[in-house]
């Protein structure tokens, strides 16, 4: 490690061995200007370049006959060179520091951005006697830029499409709901549903969420307190964002009623879910999920169909273009469904 | 707040369960009667051939890419109003449908009866 305790009078020696060099030219200018990550140039009072380093002609494919004076803006884009001249002269003529952003044509005929500054360099009596410029590739911080707006974008888009979706519930909660307690209760536990599916999808920034979780997590509460009642099998299945949502509060909804009116509003009742791939029976490769309630009370079906089995046979079907059938049976709720494989529900 | 005689008939578009049934509900509210909801334009599509349409509510993004915009352009062929409904606002929508009215998610019912009250009239009905 070098020792980096000096004492004054060697931080001064070693600065006066460092100026001496500099007076004599021992540092090589174009050594140093090549040395730096930008491109850079040297222009006359006027704007005439006359030097660029050599990252200048690397970048762009070019030589200094084919870029002296003001033969640099054939790598300009057409777009920005009107602009790019008509700022750049104003410097010229004022003597105000340059800076602009634009595209510069790479000698591979690709175009990359890149932040431009130049300031003037002055004598004695204050007179500009030439300009020192830099260009400096931007590229990859404005394509960070681009994904982090695309990405506000998406989230923006989510947090409105969620409130309608709560907006939803709260309507739908409030459907044959007497009184303010029991809307509460109902609400309160669907906000709850899409909020795990929520939870899901942030895990994997959004992009989806696999079945199994979405069936573990909503079924978790009642899977806890009576394991053995409650079975879930299936291969792994991945579901697109809104797919997750609308599954997630389905299966809510499924076991909300199976434990007020169904299998498990009884103590020796059952449920299982299970789910297979048909990669060959149909016209299309199908996931084939099936909630089956076992010895559970009778249910009569009365021909009120309440917000679950609206979710389920209409919005589900629609939504996954699937068929969804919900019967009450014998035992207990059976609800069926078939699902073509898509970008929405697809083999994970 | 139906119109005298038939109902009209408004097309809805939304791909997302939960808030196609909220918006179905409230164009059932408004009077309308509610072709769909379509979850694709494919099957918006389908229903435009198939059936009567006086207007149509539409989602501008459908998941994974897809947007309404085909469907919008069937619409506009047809000579039938058309507005949007969107999470993002003015700025998500296709400047070839900048005429049509848009929603901002979540609205009210009056603010969807009052954009499109005065879109949805059938010509035949004065």
């Amino acid at each position: 490690m070098p020792d980096t305790n000096y004492t004054e009078a060697q931080r001064r020696e070693r600065r006066l061995q460092g100026e001496a060099a500099l007076l004599e030219g021992d540092v090589n200018f174009p050594l140093l200007a090549d040395s730096i990550p930008q491109l850079a140039w040297m222009a006359q009072p006027d704007g005439w370049i006359f030097w660029y380093n050599k990252r200048w002609y690397d970048y762009t494919g070019t030589t200094l006959a084919d870029m002296e004076g003001w033969g640099w803006r054939r790598v300009h884009h057409p777009d920005h060179i009107d602009r790019v001249v008509s700022r750049i002269q104003h410097s010229w003529e004022t003597g105000e520091p340059w800076e602009d952003t634009f595209p510069l044509k790479g000698r591979d005929g690709t175009w990359r951005w890149f932040l431009s500054r130049a300031m003037p360099v002055r004598n004695d009596q204050g007179e500009i006697i030439r300009w020192f410029g830099t260009n400096t590739d931007i590229t990859e911080l404005r394509e960070a830029d681009e994904r982090q707006k695309l990405l506000l974008d998406e989230l923006n888009h989510r947090v409105k499409n969620t409130l309608a979706a709560v907006q939803s519930l709260a309507r739908q909660s409030a459907r044959g709901t007497e009184t303010t307690a029991s809307f509460m209760e109902k609400f309160d536990s669907r906000l709850m549903a899409l909020s795990r599916a929520h939870s899901m999808l942030a895990r994997d920034v959004w992009q989806g969420a696999s079945l199994t979780e979405v069936v573990s997590e909503t079924l978790a509460p009642y899977v806890q307190a009576e394991p053995a009642r409650i079975t879930v099998a299936g291969p792994p299945i991945r579901l697109g964002p809104t797919a997750a949502v609308a599954l997630g509060i389905a299966i809510h909804e499924l076991v909300t009623n199976a434990t007020k009116y169904g299998a498990l509003s009884v103590s020796q009742g059952r449920v299982d879910l299970r789910w297979e791939l048909d990669l060959e029976g149909g016209a299309q490769p199908a996931l084939d999920l099936v909630w089956k309630e076992r010895d559970g009370p009778r249910l009569i079906d009365t021909g009120h169909r309440g917000f679950g089995a609206r979710l389920i046979e209409e919005g589900v079907a629609r939504e996954l273009s699937g068929e969804v059938a919900l019967e009450l049976a014998e035992t207990g709720a059976v609800c069926r469904m078939r699902l073509p494989l898509s970008r929405k529900v697809m083999i994970a | 707040m139906a119109a005298e005689g038939t109902p009209r008939r408004v097309l809805l578009l939304e791909d997302e369960a939960l808030v196609a049934m909220l918006i179905e509900d409230q164009l059932i509210e408004l009077g309308f009667d509610v072709v769909g909801p379509a979850a694709t334009a494919n099957q918006a599509i389908a229903l435009c051939e198939d059936e009567r349409i006086d207007g149509a509510v539409l989602d501008v993004n459908l998941g994974g890419g897809q947007r309404s915009d085909p469907v919008a352009e069937l619409l506009a062929a047809k000579g039938i109003p058309f507005v949007f409904v969107t999470g993002y606002g003015q700025s998500g929508i296709d400047g070839r449908f900048a005429d049509a009215g848009v929603l901002q998610k979540p609205f009210t019912l009056s603010e969807l009866h009052d954009l499109v009250a005065t879109r949805f009239i059938r010509s035949d009905v004065s």
